[in-house]
Parts: structure tokens; C-alpha cells; sequence
């Protein structure tokens, strides 16, 4: 179990501050999930949330240890991280890609021992992309391309996952089974902390939702509180009325 | 044995047969083996211990250092197109031992030259990192470069047009054409430290070069220090393109056509290139200046940097074209 805290955090970019005295705290596994408009700083707080920025002001805490502090090493074993662009510069065999994830777990000059091969093969099998481990990266699809890229943050076997829009360009199927998987690894412990912007699918999968706009926290709580009309409709401008509800879609090869 | 295992042992054996042919090609044969280490060596024994092995030497240990700064430039840049000689770190290195060639530092102490080009190429690839450091795309990277080759240039060409003679001017010249034919033990002894310590450098990267794939956020995530291997792969490259150059001159596109050509052959892998790229750049420049010598006439010289030169632009451009394509 691992635990975050963000104690007054403050950040900007340039003179502007976006967030402002910042408290939120992480504990005891599920997924939170991260609404708001383009712009409401959802990617910040991720990139606060998993080291990658600091606070101007106020810490950012993993059980206790400011983010700071941690050797970057240590960092990267307990936080996995999910870059929004989903690329890779190389097309290399999904593999590969999923292997990098091991990176924080390997010795200089050593090659993939094990608990690394295992850590590999689990994370494609979660990820239902097995059979495509010999595949290079740039013959897959999006939908496959998003679960290599889910495959590699998970091989890393982190307590807290951080996922800056892991359903992006997703049509509904694969958005469903993102958000599957990811519930899946919540099942095991694991805080899961995602961004997304289909709110219908935040309040299907997320235990606990936090809403932002210009940077402020405007709800955070259970979906169906925090996705109220009120809440909706001073976030993104939109009449939601009754609130969001819930899809209920599921892919057909699910096993719900 | 893995596919990179193989693929490092062909190439290693294919240098020691291109060293070999490199050796014993030519007016002297094999009989000069005979009086390799006696006292007394022949004229073709001599040709071959004091003029051929060194030269030989410099070509492998020149080829490593720009095959091997190529692959990690390509790979921390996440660039097919990021090479010492397009994005001008080559033209730096040449424009420090020219100033040490015109200001007379390379004639007061030895080691003046080759330090005067590792001094120049740090000087060309820090300024490439503070203009394309953080996630430049191509079109920033080569346009970065193409201002680092215009400046080293421009600065090369004013010391050329200040030459206080024309043999001043023509040794200048015909060293910045990049040839391996006035290659000495002098030469091994001062450029090989600096070349070694380079690979060895670059040789550290490839765990970083991997998790860089992804892009900078997602390797800093994976526990890479962005600034520290920045750091790092200026000093190689600079050590292992710099000391080359500053004795060899500009020989271009090694560093571009060698990672292009193996990358398949380590499935794209960045760090698995590293090697590879190294061996085949040491192998291509031993194969070229066999080629170059082969060719050269007694009263036609040949140089290595124009003729590698013309096999790379061409092979450049088709990598542009092939590149454009294929962006995302």
C-alpha cells in the first residue's frame, strides 16, 4: 500500500500560477479519476503526482518522503507513469517496449533476469496483448498501441499508477477495456490515479473522482456527487442534466 | 547466443578481416610479416610497422568513435537523422584544430591538436543541446545543426582567409578534407586515449537511450537522470568525434549511414546499437580508406572525407526522403 500527499502545493508556468495551496491526499488503492476541460491542469497535477514537476511551494509525499528527496530509482519502483503521447521513437517489438518498464529493477550490465521475464509476460497478459509480443510497435493499432503502452507502465509493478489519458483517440471498446484493465490492477492493491475525459467512463470505473477547472479542485468524491449537475455544468459549460450517469456499454468479449 | 551476439561477433570478424586486407594490400605483402619485430627490418617491414599499422589503427579507432557517437546522438535526439558531421559537431572539432594548426598551438606541445578538437567539438555539441536540447523535433534538430555547421564554417573560413601563407592555407585545406595518410604512432599515441575514453562513455548510455524512446518524461519516470546523461553524451561524443577529427579531419556520415544501416539488426533497440555501431563504423572507414589508397595515385591523392562524403549525402538525402514519409 502506498500513500500521497499533496501538502500546499503551488505551481505555475512562467508568472501565472495554476494550482494554488493544493491539498489532496491518495491512500488505500481503487482508481481516482482526473476530469476537467483542456486546460484545467490535470496533466500538471499528474506530472506533480508522479515527480516528473516540483512544487514552487508546499511537497508532494510518498508514505511520508517528500517526492524531492527520493533517489530517482526508488521513484521510479513505486510510481508508474503513462506519457499522453503514446509514441515511441523506434518501432521496436512490443516486447521490448514492455520491457522498458523494468528499467528501475535492472543492474548496469545485467541482463532481464527472472522476476523481470515474468514481470513482462504478466504485464502483456493482463493487458491481453500476448500474442502480440513479437509484433513491432509501429505495425499495432491504436487500441493495441494503448495496451503495449499500459503493458510497459505495469510491468514496472509500482504501488501508484499515474496515466495522463490512457483512452485518448480510443474509440468505445477499446476506452471500455482500458479502463478494465486498470480496475483489474486497482484489484491488486495498486492506487491508480487517471486522467480521462469521457465522463461517463469516469463514474462507471473510478471510486473516487476528482473535477478541476483553471486548476482548482471543484469536486472530489464519489461519482455520483461529484459528476452532479452543478459540478458539470460550472466545469465544462455544458448542461448535464441529472448529473452523468454511468455507461452502460461493455465490449462484447468482456466477461461482464 | 543472441541475434546482437551474432551480429557483434560477424562484425568484429568481418574488422579483423578488413584489418588484415588493409595491412597487406597493396605494394607491400605479406613477406613483410617476416621482420615484423627484428632489429634489422626491411623496406617493406618498415612500410608496414610505421606507416600501414598506424594508419590502419587510426581508421578503426576514428570509424568506432563516429559510428558509436552517431548511434547515441540518434538515439538521445530519438533522430535518424542527428550524425557529428550533419548537425556539426564534426565542423566545431575541425574549427578547434584549425585554430590550433593557424595560431601554431599544435606545433609547441603534441597533444594541443587532438585537445583543440575534443575543446571544439564540446564547444559545437553544447551549443546543439541549448538549441535543440529538450524534445526538438527534426526539423529543430537539423536547422540547430545546420547553424552549428555555418558557424564553425564561418569561423574556419575567416581563419583560412587570415592564413599568413598559401601552404598555410592549403595545409588546412587538405587536412579539413579528413585523410588518414599522414597517420603516425605520434598520432595513435595522442588522438586513441581521447577516442577510448569517448566509447567508453558513449558504451554507459544505453539503458538511458532505451527508456528515452518513450520521450523525457517518460524516461525520467523510469529513474533516468535527463541531466546527467546529457552531460554524458556531450563528453563522448565530443572525446570520441573531437580526438578524431582533430587528427584525421572531417570524415562525414559514418556516424549517419553506419546506426541507419545495423538498427534493423538489433530489433531498433537504441542501446543495443551502441556496439554494433561502433564495430561497423571502425569496419566501414577501414573498408573506405582501403579504397582510397587502392584508388590514389602518386600524383592523385584521394581523400578519405571527400570520398565518404560522397557515398553519405547521397545515401543523406534518401534518409530524408525515407524519414518525411514515415513521420508521424
Amino acid at each position: 500500500m502506498s500513500r500521497l500527499d499533496f501538502h500546499h502545493v503551488d505551481f505555475g508556468y512562467g508568472d501565472r500560477l495554476l494550482l494554488r495551496r493544493t491539498s489532496l491526499s491518495f491512500e488505500g488503492g481503487g482508481i481516482a479519476a482526473l476530469v476537467g476541460p483542456n486546460g484545467a491542469g490535470k496533466s500538471t497535477l499528474l506530472k506533480l503526482a508522479a515527480g516528473l514537476l516540483q512544487p514552487a511551494n508546499g511537497s508532494v509525499a510518498l508514505n511520508g518522503r517528500p517526492l524531492a528527496d527520493l533517489p530517482l530509482r526508488e521513484r521510479a519502483r513505486m510510481i508508474g507513469y503513462l506519457a499522453p503521447d503514446g509514441r515511441s521513437a523506434w518501432p521496436m517489438t512490443v516486447r521490448n517496449l514492455v520491457a522498458l518498464g523494468r528499467a528501475p529493477w535492472r543492474q548496469p550490465l545485467r541482463a532481464l533476469g527472472a522476476d523481470d521475464r515474468a514481470a513482462i509476460e504478466q504485464a502483456m497478459e493482463q493487458t491481453g496483448i500476448a500474442d502480440l509480443a513479437g509484433r513491432r510497435f509501429d505495425t499495432l493499432s491504436s487500441g493495441e498501441r494503448a495496451r503495449a503502452l499500459i503493458a510497459r507502465t505495469l510491468a514496472g509493478r509500482a504501488p501508484l499508477l499515474v496515466l495522463d489519458e490512457p483512452t485518448a483517440a480510443l474509440d468505445i471498446r477499446h476506452q471500455l477495456g482500458v479502463m478494465e484493465i486498470l480496475r483489474e490492477a486497482a484489484k491488486t492493491g495498486v492506487q491508480v490515479i487517471v486522467a480521462v475525459h469521457a465522463l461517463d467512463l469516469a463514474a462507471r470505473f473510478a471510486d473516487r473522482v476528482l473535477v478541476m477547472k483553471r486548476g482548482a479542485i471543484l469536486a472530489d468524491g464519489p461519482a455520483d456527487a461529484a459528476l452532479s449537475e452543478a459540478v458539470v455544468s460550472e466545469a465544462f459549460d455544458v448542461r448535464a442534466p441529472g448529473g452523468i450517469v454511468p455507461t452502460r456499454l461493455a465490449p462484447l468479449a468482456s466477461s461482464e | 547466443m543472441s541475434g546482437r551476439g551474432f551480429l557483434v561477433a560477424g562484425l568484429a570478424a568481418g574488422l579483423v578481416v578488413a584489418v588484415g586486407l588493409s595491412l597487406f594490400c597493396g605494394g607491400t605483402g605479406l613477406p613483410a610479416l617476416d621482420g615484423l619485430f627484428s632489429a634489422t627490418p626491411t623496406l617493406d617491414t618498415l612500410i608496414l610497422r610505421e606507416l600501414r599499422l598506424p594508419r590502419v589503427l587510426l581508421g578503426v579507432l576514428v570509424g568506432a568513435g563516429l559510428g558509436g557517437a552517431g548511434a547515441v546522438m540518434q538515439g538521445f535526439f530519438r533522430n535518424p537523422l542527428a550524425d557529428p558531421g550533419v548537425v556539426g559537431v564534426s565542423a566545431s572539432a575541425g574549427l578547434g584544430a584549425v585554430t590550433a594548426l593557424y595560431f601554431g598551438l599544435a606545433s609547441l606541445f603534441a597533444l594541443a591538436l587532438p585537445l583543440a578538437g575534443v575543446s571544439g567539438a564540446m564547444a559545437g555539441v553544447t551549443l546543439l543541446f541549448l538549441i535543440a536540447g529538450r524534445g526538438a523535433s527534426a526539423t529543430t534538430l537539423i536547422l540547430s545543426g545546420v547553424a552549428v555547421n555555418a558557424m564553425a564554417g564561418a569561423l574556419t573560413a575567416l581563419l583560412m582567409n587570415l592564413a599568413p601563407n598559401p601552404w598555410a592555407l592549403a595545409e588546412i585545406a587538405y587536412w579539413l578534407m579528413g585523410s588518414l595518410k599522414d597517420a603516425s604512432w605520434t598520432e595513435i599515441a595522442f588522438a586513441a586515449p581521447l577516442i577510448l575514453a569517448g566509447l567508453a562513455i558513449l558504451s554507459t548510455t544505453g539503458r538511458s537511450l532505451d527508456a528515452l524512446s518513450l520521450g523525457e518524461e517518460t524516461a525520467v519516470s523510469l529513474g533516468v537522470n535527463l541531466r546527467r546523461q546529457r552531460l554524458t553524451v556531450v563528453a563522448g561524443t565530443a572525446l570520441a568525434v573531437g580526438g578524431g577529427v582533430a587528427v584525421a579531419g572531417a570524415i562525414g556520415f559514418v556516424g549517419l549511414v553506419v546506426p541507419h544501416l545495423l538498427r534493423p539488426l538489433v530489433a531498433h533497440r537504441p542501446g543495443a546499437l551502441i556496439l554494433p555501431s561502433m564495430l561497423g563504423g571502425a569496419l566501414l572507414v577501414t573498408l573506405a580508406d582501403l579504397f582510397v589508397r587502392l584508388m590514389s595515385g602518386p600524383g592523385m591523392p584521394l581523400y578519405l572525407g571527400v570520398v565518404t562524403a560522397l557515398i553519405g549525402a547521397p545515401f543523406f538525402l534518401w534518409l530524408v526522403r525515407t524519414s518525411q514519409r514515415v513521420a508521424p
